[in-house]
């Protein structure tokens, strides 16, 4: 089990520093073709309990050079009655400066267009906290994360 | 353009085995594919989906055009036979379920 604890950023938000790369089967069919996956990008990761799953923002799928592997209906606060049709992409998830520290080796996530305006790459949803103890420590305002880290799929 | 021209020129073989044993053509691993939508990959699990949900609900399946794999255990599993079997590319891996689960987000906006 590992356990970090962290700080929250200057507005008070659970921020996490993650590594992003592509999933497990991506990088062995790479790999099996001889060519090595592009480098695993450092993003800033939102803890967000409102969200049924995790959000990664485009151009950070770009960046790793990966495909969709289908597709997810999503209802947002601006999608009213009607949902929509996003893209869903497989990634890896590290904690940042954990060694060992993988959150998910095979992770469906879904794309965001634009995530700018919160100052952050990725909403942490709760298909990753459900794996993982968060404990919010409000009058020190300190988080702590515990997990086991994620094996191969 | 050299590389470039030696990594297209690059065949390699591959024999995939689902369930078992189904044996799968032989792709060419290093054939990527564009992204152009997702309809005719929708259409395709439409028109399975009930043969699907009455034997493998819960199961995997990737598809392709046409073409479907599966159904496999997990969606690494899925993913893994998608790239084997069409190479690098978009693929349309789908869990079969009866009722269409929605990704409920409170703070992003669709666009």
């Amino acid at each position: 089990m590992i356990v970090t604890t962290f700080d929250p950023d200057s507005k008070g938000r659970p921020l996490i520093e993650l590594f992003v790369t592509a999933s497990v089967p991506r990088i062995a069919a790479l790999e099996a073709l001889g060519e090595q996956p592009l480098s695993p990008v450092l993003v800033r990761a939102l803890v967000d309990t409102g969200a049924s799953r995790t959000i990664v923002e485009k151009s950070v799928l770009d960046r790793l050079g990966l495909e969709p592997v289908g597709e997810e209906i999503v209802h947002t606060a601006s999608t009213g009655g009607t949902p929509k049709r996003v893209g869903a992409y497989a990634v890896q998830l590290f904690f940042a400066g954990v060694p060992g520290g993988r959150l998910a080796a095979d992770l469906r996530v879904v794309e965001a267009e634009d995530l700018g305006g919160l100052g952050v790459e990725i909403l942490l949803g709760r298909d990753v906290l459900s794996r993982l103890l968060l404990f919010f420590n409000g009058p020190e305002g300190r988080f702590t994360v515990a997990f086991s880290p994620s094996t191969a799929p | 353009m050299g590389k470039t021209g030696n990594r297209q020129n690059k065949t390699r073989t591959v024999k995939t085995v689902i369930n078992g044993d189904e044996k799968l053509p032989s792709p060419a691993l290093d054939r990527r594919r564009s992204f152009a939508g997702f309809d005719r990959e929708r259409a395709a699990y439409e028109r399975i989906k009930p043969t699907l949900l009455a034997k493998s609900a819960g199961k995997y399946v990737v598809i392709v055009g046409d073409k479907v794999i599966g159904p496999l255990e997990s969606h690494a599993e899925a993913e893994a036979a998608g790239y084997t079997r069409f190479g690098i590319g978009p693929l349309y891996v789908k869990q079969v379920l009866a009722e269409e689960p929605v990704v409920e987000v409170t703070r992003f906006h669709a666009t």
